[in-house]
């Protein structure tokens, strides 16, 4: 019974407003990012016709990981030092020590909600635009194919998460969509005038 | 033997947990009955607020939960008790 209840406890504190509107700001930053990298991998591969699926498959992984532990380690001890510093603060004003205060107990599972938030979503989106290449390597499907696929894929989370912001900033979603998708069609002219250049 | 009956306390709190949610809280433990949370004044970080609890009260116990909650009592403004 204590545990349903600390658990719905739990579940209340992080659907308290200001840690939501944290997380997903994060969510959207380092999905961008970790679905950017991706993007540019893949589109690298494309342009000078990789052919190796396991290849493309692994440096995307490797990327996207890199992504995760980056955005878990970085949001988690940017927070956790914004909060401890804030409740350093809130001592001064309470002129108590707030250890093992609810207070404190908080600022840790909001710094750690907010770490997982902004590590798993972009290795969570990077997987679903690499599904794919996923299908090429298990399901013997087209490389050629599966590359171009990964790509579009990457296209549509873009505009997803673009439509995301439109739909927060009370904005036309399509037209915020649109505008996102095409920092990823300016990627994709740059990788392309590289590999002309090169 | 006694049984203290109503408590008034002048606590000084962080703005979160809010005074409902302190209410709610304080509400849960043993022998409350009733709570009644006032505001008294607002600082920059913290306030203070009037506490009214009513039931059959444990003090230890309420000042557990208060302090828990990042609070603290400043002074017990009111007390009730009655013969058992």
């Amino acid at each position: 019974m204590k545990i349903i209840r600390n658990l719905s406890e739990l579940v209340q504190e992080l659907r308290s407003n200001e840690i939501n509107e944290i997380a997903r700001r994060y969510f959207v930053i380092n999905s961008f990012d970790g679905v950017m990298i991706v993007l540019s991998l893949l589109l690298s591969f494309f342009f000078t016709e990789q052919a190796d699926a396991r290849f493309i498959l692994i440096a995307c992984l490797s990327a996207s990981f890199a992504t995760m532990l980056s955005g878990i380690f970085g949001a988690y001890f940017s927070e956790s030092a914004e909060r401890t510093g804030r409740l350093r603060e809130l001592e001064k004003s309470m002129l108590r020590s707030l250890k093992n205060s609810e207070q404190e107990r908080r600022a840790r599972i909001a710094s750690v909600y907010i770490a997982l938030v902004d590590g798993l979503s972009p290795l969570l989106l990077s997987l679903v635009a690499l599904l794919p290449m996923f299908a090429c390597i298990y399901l013997s499907f087209s490389c050629s194919l599966a590359l171009r696929a990964s790509i579009a894929l990457c296209f549509v989370l873009i505009f997803a998460l673009g439509f995301l912001l439109g739909r927060i900033a009370k904005r036309n979603p399509f037209v915020e969509g649109a505008k996102i998708t095409a920092i990823g069609g300016v990627l994709a002219f740059v990788l392309f005038l590289l590999e002309r250049v090169s | 033997m006694h049984t203290l009956r109503k408590l008034v306390l002048d606590v000084l709190k962080p703005f979160s947990p809010s005074a409902l949610e302190l209410a709610k809280r304080l509400l849960q433990l043993r022998g409350v009955k009733r709570v009644e949370v006032s505001l008294i004044e607002m600082d920059r970080d913290v306030e203070n607020v009037k506490i009214t609890l009513e039931g059959n009260l444990d003090y230890e116990l309420l000042k557990k939960e208060i302090e828990k909650l990042g609070a603290s009592i400043h002074s017990i403004d009111g007390v009730t008790v009655e013969k058992r």
